[in-house]
Parts: C-alpha cells; structure tokens; sequence
C-alpha cells in the first residue's frame, strides 16, 4: 500500500539514519521563538486593554485568547517538535485531535456565551405574551363591573322596616 | 459457446463433500491449543488450561472471553430491567422501594450502557472476527489486547463493588449537582466507568493499528468488508471520544473530594458544563454502540440475499460520516437543560444530519436484499428484525431532535423506548443474529435453526410488546425514572410488563440454543453460509490457532458470492455495489446447505515456504 509507506525520500540529506530529525536553521528558531514572544506580549496587551475598558470584546475575549494560544501551540509543535518535517500521519493525527477539542470548546461557547437570549430567537418574547396577558387581565377589571347582576332593589324599602325599636 | 458442452456448470447445491478441503482440516484448533496434551486426564487439565486461556494473547480467545464476559453482564443487567418492569406492574410500591427502584435502574443503565453494549460488538465478535477478515495472524497488538480485557475486568469489578457497597441513584448519566450531593457510591461507579474506558481506548488503537497496516495481499481499502469498515469507524470514535468521559469522571471525583467548584453552582461551578462533557463522550457512545451493528448487518444482508450488498462505498463512508458528525449533536440531550438557544438550533439541525447517512445505510440494506434470493436462516430473520426495529428507533429520533417537539418529550417514556428501539432492537439484535451468523467459526458447531427461528419471534414479539407501548405512554406524558405513576398509566404499563417476560424469554431461548450448540450441536463446515469473506473462505471452523496456515490471497471483493460457486475465481473489480465486475452479471448466487457447505479457497495464498507440508493421502 503506497499510502502505508514510510517516506524517507521527502527528507533532505541532513537525516542521520531513518530516526534522523530534520536539523532547522538558527534563523528559522529564532523566527518562531520571537513570533511566541510577540504573541504573549500581545495577548497580555489585550488583556490589559479590556481590563481598562478601551476594548471590548465581551463573550468573545476567551475564544480570542484561546485562539491566540492555538496559534501558539501550533509553532511549537510545527517547528520545536518538528511534526512539518515528520511523516504526515503523524501531523493529521496531532490535527485531528486539536480539531477535536476546538470542535468541543466552540459549541460549548455556543451555549455559554449565548445563555439567556431566549427572547432573540422567540417569534413573540415571553415578556410581551405576558405583558398582553396584563393588559387583558386590566381590561377584564376595568369592564367587570358593566358587567356585574345588578341587584334588583336598589334601595331597601326602609318604610317596610320599623326603625324604631 | 452453445456447441460446447463443458460449459462451467452452477452448483446449486454442493455435493456431499469433505467439511473441509483436504489438508485443511482444522490443526491446532484455537479452543484446545495450545493446551495441556491429551493425556493429561481429569482435574490435572484445569490448572494448565485455565492459564492457557488467561495468559493468552491469541485474538479469538480473547474474542471469547469478552464474550462471556459481555453476557454475564448483560444477564445482570437483563435481570436488574426486568425487576423494574416488574416493580411497575402496578403503582406505588410492590417490593422495592422507591430508594431501592432508583437503584435499580441506574444498576440496569450503568451495566448496560458502560459494562455491555460499548464493550459488546468490538470486544467480541469484532476481536474474534476482524484479524481473521483481514487474513492476518492476530491484531498489530496482541498483548495490548489481553491488556484491554483485564482493564474491562477491572473497570467492571469496580462497579461490581459500587453496586455492593450501597449502589448509586443517579441514573447512568450521573448528572450534576445531585450527583455531586447524593451520599450513594457514586465516586467507585465512575472510577468504574473511567477504568472500563480505557479498555475502549486500547481496542480502538489496536483496530486503526490493524486496519491500516496489516491486511492481506491483495484486499485493498475497497475490498474490505463492511464490517470491518465499521469497525474502523467506531475505533475511531472510541480513541477520539472517550478520553473525554475520563476526564469528566476525573472532574466529578475531585469536586466530591475536594469541593473545587466545577459543576456545583455553590461554589461558582456551572452544572449544565457537566452535561456538555459528558454528552460529549456519550452521543459519540451510542455511535460505538451502533456502527459495529450495522458492519454486522451489512455482512448479514449480503450473504443472505445471495449478492452483492448495494452501494458498497456508500455504506463504507457512511459509517465514517455518522461517526464524525456523531461529535457534533451531543446538545440534543441538552433542549430542556437551560442551555442557550442558539447552541439548541444548532444541535437540532445538526441532528437533522445524522438521518442522511442512517437513511442510506437504510435503503442500500432493503436495496441488497431486491431480486436477489433471500435467505431466511436465523441471523437473516435477526437481521430484519433489526431492519425494522432500527428505522423505528432511528425515526423517532428525528422527532425527539426536534427542537420544539422534544420540550414535550423529553425525560417521558417515549426517549426510553426510542433509545431502546436503538440499543436493543439495534445493536442487540445486530449481536445476536451476528453471534449466530460466526457461531460455526468461534465454535465449530451448528446452531439449532428451529429453535434460532422460534426465538427470533419470541424475542421480536416480546420487544415490541415492552418498548412500543412505551412510546404510547411516553406520548401520553409518563415521564421515565419515576417509581410510581397515575392510574391512566396501569394498562399500557401492564402491558409493557408482559411484554418484557416475552423478551426474556426470547433471550433466554438464545442462551439455551447456545449452551446445546456446544455439547450437541453438529460440527459446522469451513463456509456454512456460502459467504466470500477471509474467515469464510480461507479458514476453518474453528480456526487455527494462527488462523491460516498461508497468507491468504485477495482476489475478489467480500460480497462476490458468484466466484465461490462458479470457479473462475477472479472477478473485474473489488466490491463495486453498483453490480458490475464479478460476476454480479449472473443473479443471486445459489444457496448451499449449511451442513454440507460452500466451497473454500485455501488455494488462493501466498506461498512463503512456510506451509505445513500436506497430509499425505490416506
């Protein structure tokens, strides 16, 4: 099965042996390494800014940090752990796993970071039924008393009643 | 052609032949070897083959021994469901009370849920059967094996002694907070679940491992079988998923002990988070409880309708679809959980999905069984069984993903009965028409088919007694886990509890058939059912203990019945389910008889120089 073979062939010739580890160039490092500083500087920024209310991102200041430190992770493993160079399996199954988890937190965030909004999705709010319910029930008390037996002595007969004891 | 008078004749009905080729014949038979020699005699064999079998990497003895263990269980459990049935034959308290009714029914849904049926089809038959499919030896990680059964015996003990030491009343979904508050053993019973999950986890590695990278010459990705790509499916699903509900345990455990708030509002915790991880592990779980069903089923429809199963890739990539989109719908448990409701219409649609595979998987199945020539034996009865059971369970969960339709559903009878609809009616009868389907191959004897007919009706009739007047009940407004219940409820729960002793009965029909199967039933042939798959055509029953005594050949798809009985032996393509190649051109292929069998192909492998040299001809 061509797909099952381990290819050594896409390595350069820097491998030692078929365990060998693809040798980065300084450069390179150090690119990543300046681009994880960059980033945590940038994460600790933001976290800064929306402490003092210049920016607001709200619901979605986690999604932004975890984003941020996905990136993150990514370099790390692409570059220090050198998964770029090694057999792509191994890459899809790290992928696969980190697919996963976003997959977990983001429909996890769909619920917690939209509690409570029943009345966005609601045809009529909840509030306004019983706010028509109130209106309804103030109208059947203002109309009630139209509507009420009348007795048919308005006034007693006192002439009927001795008044003296 | 027509002058000619050699043309290829099409047996329909083998002559009396040899049960296996000659110089096949079964020689180390798994169950016996290795073992203590014959002429150890009486108690001194004990000893020397109880260690045989449990220091045993060999795949198909592990096979057995998930097995029996899956039964006992799912008989503790069977037991513990029809004491609730029983208990609710009328309302208020018969002889259980209503602490000792909670118990029960989380016993009955912890066994079944995390003891049997996610152990069940993979651990069993997929052990036993998948090796021997692929025409290898053994899976990549023999010993790894062995470790997952003694991690499930472990996990299983654990809940052994959680049920001892009081039970538990949660319900098998432990929810948060009551989980986090009862004074039940709820901290043993999910150190059980955790335990037992890694047993999932390394069966999972151990299937991709095999899958990928072991398979016989010849038997290319579109060559396997259907119930090994399900298999593959599922094992995905369990490595990915179940970690997941390790952590969750993890969680629950370390705020019970040590009051971190993580699910209990009190301490800033959010119980509905508990909810979201524990259905994340669990909706992919009932996926692991039904894809290995439906591998099953699909090997089933073939060899019973005598041609090729329709729309082989379709079938194939299906179960790889339903067990991705499996991660995305586990909201759906949730619609009445105070979740929001834009993550309720996402979960709802995305539910919607699940039906498109369901339905093809569906269709291709009844299209497999169209004009070819259906043959009833007992799997094939259990196999419509499922048919029919499954499209009723797999419907009825359209409705109760229903956004709006489940505020009223939910928590009623009619979730218990569509969830058993789908777990029962499914995957156990998936399991049962599948234990009877490789009985011949795990033990080389015949079932009894009458009695396997009768107890296919028994247990057919007796489900649908139990479970459908549930969703009557449940339409109704009886909601489940209750102790008691209105008197409007008494007849339909009546009923339902007549209906249980049926299944049981069913069930235990089964069990009987299977014991006398043992002792006295007649020794199988190499390929009973005329099926084309490798443990069929390439090995005996029962199999070797290396399972072949070559590296078998591939040179045919799995449901290319034809080729065993028409002997050109080489067809086109793999397994094109749109009935070209082969030689689908022909119709159904002929039905043999089950105790003469079908021809095999030990022919048709690699010659390494490593065969056992031939018998010679007496």
């Amino acid at each position: 099965m061509a797909e099952n073979v381990h290819n050594t062939s896409a390595h350069d010739p820097a491998d030692h042996g078929h365990h060998g580890h693809h040798i980065l160039s300084a450069k390179l490092l150090l690119t990543v390494f300046f681009s994880l500083v960059g980033l945590t500087i940038f994460t600790v920024g933001l976290g800064l800014l929306e402490q003092n209310e210049i920016v607001h991102l709200g619901a979605f200041s986690v999604p932004v940090a975890l984003a941020i430190a996905g990136v993150k992770a990514t370099l790390v493993a692409m570059f220090f752990m050198a998964l770029k160079y090694d057999n792509k399996v191994n890459l899809l199954a790290f992928s696969l796993s980190i697919v996963f988890l976003v997959v977990f937190f983001v429909f996890t965030f769909l619920d917690t970071g939209f509690r409570g909004s029943f009345d966005d999705f609601s045809a009529t709010p909840i509030d306004q039924t019983q706010l028509e319910e109130l209106r309804l029930q103030e109208r059947n008390d203002a109309i009630l008393p139209d509507f009420e037996a009348q007795p048919l002595l308005l006034q007693g007969d006192t002439a009927l009643i001795d008044p003296t004891p | 052609m027509s002058t000619t008078t050699a043309a290829a004749p099409v047996r329909t009905q083998s002559a009396p032949a040899p049960k296996h080729p000659p110089g096949h014949e079964p020689v180390h038979n798994y169950l016996l070897e290795p073992g203590p020699s014959p002429d150890v005699r009486g108690l001194a064999r004990v000893w020397p083959t109880v260690k045989a079998w449990v220091t045993t990497v060999d795949h198909k003895r592990i096979g057995v021994m998930y097995l029996f263990a899956v039964s006992f269980f799912f008989a503790v459990a069977g037991i513990a469901a029809l004491l609730v049935r029983a208990e609710l034959m009328n309302p208020g308290s018969d002889f259980l009370t209503a602490d000792e009714y909670n118990r029960m029914f989380t016993l009955h849904g912890v066994m079944m849920v995390f003891l049997f049926i996610v152990p069940s089809i993979p651990g069993s038959l997929g052990n036993f059967v998948l090796p021997i499919m692929l025409g290898v030896k053994d899976v990549a990680f023999p010993k790894l094996n062995l470790a997952s059964f003694y991690v499930f015996i472990a996990g299983a003990s654990i809940a052994v002694y959680a049920i001892l030491s009081g039970g538990i009343d949660t319900g098998w979904t432990f929810y948060t907070p009551y989980s986090d508050e009862t004074n039940t053993a709820v901290l043993p019973m999910t150190m059980a679940v955790f335990v037992a999950g890694f047993a999932s986890i390394l069966t999972g590695i151990n299937f991709i491992v095999t899958i990928h990278k072991m398979r016989a010459p010849g038997l290319t990705w579109n060559r396997l079988p259907l119930f090994i790509w399900a298999l593959y499916a599922v094992s995905i699903v369990q490595v990915l998923a179940t970690p997941v509900v390790g952590i969750t345990m993890i969680l629950l455990a370390m705020e019970r002990l040590l009051n971190i708030g993580i699910f209990d509002p009190a301490l800033g915790g959010d119980p509905v988070l508990f909810q979201h991880f524990f259905w994340f592990y669990s909706h992919p779980a009932v996926y692991i409880m039904i894809l290995p069903a439906f591998g099953v089923i699909s090997e089933l429809m073939g060899t019973f309708s005598r041609q090729k199963v329709f729309g082989y890739r379709a079938i194939a990539l299906s179960s790889v679809a339903i067990a991705m989109l499996g991660f995305l719908v586990w909201g759906h448990h949730m619609f009445v959980s105070g979740q929001s409701p834009l993550s309720s219409i996402v979960f709802s649609l995305i539910t919607f999905l699940i039906g498109v595979p369901s339905g093809i998987k569906v269709l291709n199945w009844v299209w497999t069984m169209y004009r070819g020539s259906v043959w009833l034996t007992t799997p094939m009865l259990y196999a419509l069984s499922f048919l029919f059971l499954f499209t009723i369970g797999g419907l009825t969960g359209i409705m109760v993903g229903t956004l709006a339709v489940d505020v009223h559903l939910h928590d009623t009878y009619f979730v218990v009965a569509h969830f058993h609809y789908v777990m029962m009616g499914g995957t156990v009868m998936a399991m049962i028409g599948g234990l009877f389907y490789w009985w011949p191959k795990m033990f080389g004897r015949m079932m009894s088919e009458t009695w396997g007919r009768i107890s296919a009706g028994v247990v057919f009739f007796g489900f649908n007694m139990t479970f459908f007047t549930q969703f009557i009940l449940g339409s109704q407004g009886m909601p489940r886990r209750y102790f008691t219940y209105l008197p409007e409820y008494h007849d339909l729960h009546q009923v339902s509890t007549i209906g249980s002793w049926f299944l049981g009965l069913g069930l235990l029909l089964v069990l009987g058939n299977m014991i006398w199967s043992l002792f006295k039933g007649k020794p199988a042939p190499g390929n009973p059912w005329g099926a084309a798959t490798l443990e069929w055509t390439h090995a005996t029953s029962p199999p070797d203990h290396h399972n072949f005594h070559r590296t078998p050949l591939v040179t045919h798809g799995p449901y290319d019945y034809g080729v065993l009985f028409s002997g050109d032996g080489y067809s086109g393509d793999g397994a094109g389910g749109d009935g070209s190649g082969g030689d689908g051109s022909r119709g159904p292929a002929p039905i043999p008889n089950p105790e003469l069998g079908a021809p095999q192909e030990m022919e048709k492998s690699i010659d390494l120089g490593l065969a056992q040299p031939k018998p010679s001809r007496d």
